[in-house]
């Protein structure tokens, strides 16, 4: 005991607790999460090629063990399953339908235990009649943190080999890397073989653009999260949180500015993963298009959340039957798809009716098709100019919006009632004179929000236009490049600054 | 080993233009990050002095953290006149109840100092206070320290811990009269190193070096958790008792007012109480707590409205402390 500790000891500082330090989890916010990105940067060009998947696998598991060691035990689970069973599929010459079953079913299993967790209990509480939900023996666990999406990149895998696609990986440490790469372990993109696996596979060496290009894609990223998905957060919860209280009208912008948000914090994380995933030279999957420029909802969900969503067409959809029978079981195979997205989201009832109505928005639009089609031929509008794009975005970003509501929303009821806030008892003019949509923020907070989003709908508008910005930054002069890099990453900073304090950090999609 | 050295050597020049290629990244990271930090630095320097202080508090919605009503500004013109060769032999230290109900007296009480401030100074600020006044008036023949019970409990907590007990103290060197063992509390609850005076003037000069640190102290720390609710006050204020003893002066422990609706804490205090030190000093102190209704007291604490005047003081302190001490000691008259 040294002479401090006895000193305390002594004194009356008896249940004396220490500053709790550096936070325990690492997330991409943390400072702890930048030193770790570091080392494992700076280490990982200097090792030898064959140790480097080596290395990237113990960060991996080394940042996930950091939100929870136990759940480092689930991911090792999934991937030895995915791992032997992929590699036992092309050795067999019958049965391999009922060992990839086998394999779906366990992951599948493992994925429902944990995420439907409080689901089973309650129902198990209603059996047993148990009210207090901390008695009864019935113990409470989360589910490990990014568990939906590794359990689908590893059931893909199987799939994937099942069908012959690819060879799978006999070495297990390039595999249990493709499961747990850190940078979209946690909230994807949902990875395929065909793309990161072929990459690990591959030799990677230093290239001093693509990690250039990760650094900027993280700083997009982190200026999309932190300042657009935090600020909007402010309204957006104090709004949801108390709507009774609220406007009709100051709901409707909170359900408008929850679309924006998700966008804003889903692609922020998005555009971090596949950042950080470049600075060690691999290009993980697009997961977002500009998806609220898109024209109708089948084009919305090749924009939005990419990976699942050709996930979901790949090894739902078309095993269903796809398009192939008929068109009324292709009306019935676009539904259960999207009700198993609704599922996959939560164990909520909202979640399946959001799933629900995407569902129904797939159908109508595919069955009205014709119709519009017809029309659009005899009517002579031209489909390529930006008021036909614009008056298609519009509507298909509020039916997205409308959907969203139902995501937000605590409970379905909240949601009905939510709906009805809006529609009767709407009170346009107070809400904008006495600032009531202004919930929880004031008038400058507001006004920086709308600037940010004006460079949000900049940056979309350019991508869209198929003009990359890089490129664009890479024909300039060293200086001005410099002298803008600098002023992002202070705007980015000041910003941080401005918001610190609000309660927002986390990401909307990792409790997923 | 044939077959790597084989490997090793087959693409030498793209080997050498990756190295080449990763040096130039490393190289612009670090000139990067020289750059960024030049500018940092002098972003902070500028949010130190006006007019640029008050632009960058604003870009960075920091206006608050430069209140001059707040933390050290608040306290330190206190330190200071317990300094003041004044002529008065009494003193009035307490909570800002205290401060409230008895700043007005002043002009008409001029033998008293009258320096009741805020709670947040705990009661190690509090002796802090009565020892520099005692070391500056040595003919000092009574010490009055008038606090409510919840403020007593009072202890180094992340919301106002540091700009009340490490700010003001470290910028006037005093910090040192404190016990050992709760400089290193402090140290533990605000990080040793923001204990140091060239940090503390740091963090306390710019609204943006304060926001950050305190937001940060407010994630990072739990503040300092005693052993009972008076383990900080049956230090410092048997302290303030003892120092007085040593000097023989008379050393006086009275409660603030108490609105109704804080009653019932003020009632769970009191099995700490009876275990504690403070009992010895002051054995009714619980017992004479007066307590006022709760709608004269707006943010439960201090009178507000039309309660917030001087007469409504003087007919409270008339009530509260008739008969002891203090009130005999007061002048309510003008001249």
């Amino acid at each position: 005991m040294s002479e401090r500790q006895i000193l305390r000891a002594e004194s009356g500082f008896s249940k004396y607790r220490k500053a709790k330090g550096v936070i325990e989890t690492m997330s991409f916010f943390s400072f702890k999460f930048l030193i770790f990105l570091i080392i494992v940067f700076i280490i990982y060009y200097i090792i030898p090629k064959r140790l480097k998947n080596s290395w990237l696998l113990i960060a991996s598991y080394v940042f996930y063990a950091s939100w929870n060691l136990k759940y480092s035990a689930v991911l090792l689970f999934i991937t030895l399953i995915s791992y032997a069973t992929a590699l036992t599929l092309p050795r067999m010459r019958k049965g391999r339908k009922w060992l990839l079953s086998l394999g779906i079913a366990v992951s599948l299993v493992t994925l429902c235990v944990f995420k439907f967790w409080e689901f089973w209990m309650d129902g198990l509480r209603t059996i047993f009649g148990i009210s207090d939900p901390a008695t009864g023996g019935i113990i409470s666990i989360a589910a490990p943190i990014g568990l939906s999406f590794f359990v689908l990149t590893a059931i893909g895998y199987m799939v994937d080999v099942y069908r012959g696609k690819y060879e799978p990986e006999s070495n297990c440490i390039r595999y249990a890397l493709f499961i747990s790469f850190f940078p979209n372990i946690m909230s994807g993109p949902i990875e395929r073989g065909s793309n990161l696996l072929k990459q690990i596979q591959s030799d990677i060496s230093f290239e001093y653009d693509t990690v250039k290009h990760g650094l900027m894609l993280m700083l997009w990223g982190y200026f999309l999260k932190c300042l657009i998905a935090n600020r909007a957060a402010v309204i957006v919860d104090a709004a949801f949180g108390s709507y009774v209280e609220q406007t009709g009208f100051t709901m409707l912008f909170a359900v408008f500015l929850y679309g924006i948000q998700l966008y804003a914090d889903f692609a922020g994380y998005s555009y971090i993963a596949l950042g950080i995933a470049e600075t060690f030279g691999y290009h993980l999957l697009v997961n977002f298009r500009q998806p609220y420029f898109a024209l109708d909802m089948k084009d919305f969900w090749s924009r939005w959340h990419i990976s699942l969503s050709t996930w979901l067409k790949d090894y739902v959809y078309i095993p269903l039957g796809g398009n192939r029978k008929g068109k009324v079981r292709q009306y019935l195979n676009l539904f259960i798809t999207f009700l198993v997205s609704g599922i996959w989201h939560g164990n909520g009832w909202t979640y399946m009716i959001w799933g629900c109505i995407h569902g129904l928005y797939q159908v109508l639009e595919r069955l009205i098709y014709p119709l519009r089609k017809a029309f659009l031929d005899k009517s002579h509008i031209k489909t390529d100019c930006f008021s036909y794009r614009f008056f298609h975005a519009i509507p298909t970003f509020l039916l997205v919006d409308f959907a969203w509501l139902f995501f937000r929303s605590p409970s379905a009821q909240d949601a009905v009632a939510i709906i009805k806030q809006i529609a009767g008892n709407f009170q346009f003019q107070s809400s904008v004179t006495e600032k009531l949509f202004l919930v929880g923020c004031d008038q400058r907070m507001l006004t920086i929000l709308v600037v940010e989003l004006l460079a949000l709908l900049l940056v979309d508008l350019l991508h869209e236009s198929k003009i990359s910005i890089m490129g664009w930054l890479n024909r300039q002069n060293k200086l001005f490049r410099w002298i803008l890099y600098l002023s992002c990453v202070l705007i980015l900073l000041i910003g941080m600054i401005h918001d610190y304090g609000l309660d927002a950090s986390t990401f909307i999609y990792a409790q997923f | 080993m044939f077959h790597r050295k084989i490997v090793k050597d087959r693409y030498p020049a793209q080997r050498r233009e990756g190295v080449s290629l990763m040096r130039k990244f490393y190289l612009n990271v670090l000139l990067f990050i020289i750059v960024l930090f030049s500018v940092l630095i002098f972003v902070d320097f500028l949010s130190m002095r006006e007019p640029t202080r008050t632009i960058l508090a604003e870009l960075t919605d920091s206006t608050e953290y430069i209140a001059q009503d707040r933390g050290p500004d608040e306290i330190k013109p206190y330190l200071e006149r317990t300094h003041y060769p004044d002529g008065t032999t009494k003193l009035i230290i307490g909570d800002s109840v205290c401060r409230q109900l008895f700043s007005h007296l002043q002009s008409r009480n001029t033998h008293i100092a009258m320096l009741g401030s805020n709670a947040g100074l705990t009661a190690a600020g509090q002796y802090i206070m009565a020892k520099e006044y005692l070391e500056h008036h040595p003919d000092t023949t009574d010490v009055f320290l008038l606090m409510l019970p919840k403020s007593l409990v009072r202890t180094f907590d992340t919301n106002w811990g540091y700009l009340y007990v490490v700010m003001p103290f470290v910028e006037t060197d005093t910090l040192k009269y404190l016990d050992q063992e709760t400089i290193d509390c402090l140290g533990d609850v605000y990080g040793e190193l923001f204990l140091n005076p060239s940090v503390v003037q740091f963090i306390d000069r710019s609204p943006i070096n304060r926001k950050i640190y305190l937001n940060m102290l407010k994630e990072h720390s739990e503040g300092y958790i005693p052993s009972n609710q008076l383990e900080l006050a049956d230090q410092y204020v048997y302290k303030i008792y003892t120092m007085c003893k040593e000097r023989n002066v008379a050393f006086h422990l009275y409660p603030c007012p108490v609105s109704e609706a804080s009653a019932d804490k003020v009632q769970a205090l009191r099995s700490d109480f009876e275990k504690s030190k403070i009992r010895e000093i002051s054995p009714d102190y619980l017992d004479m707590v007066t307590y006022y209704p709760a709608e004269q007291a707006g943010d439960g604490t201090h009178f507000t409205g039309k309660y917030a005047n001087d007469d409504n003081y003087d007919r409270l302190i008339k009530d509260i402390y008739a008969g002891t001490e203090l009130y005999d000691m007061l002048s309510f008259d003008e001249g």
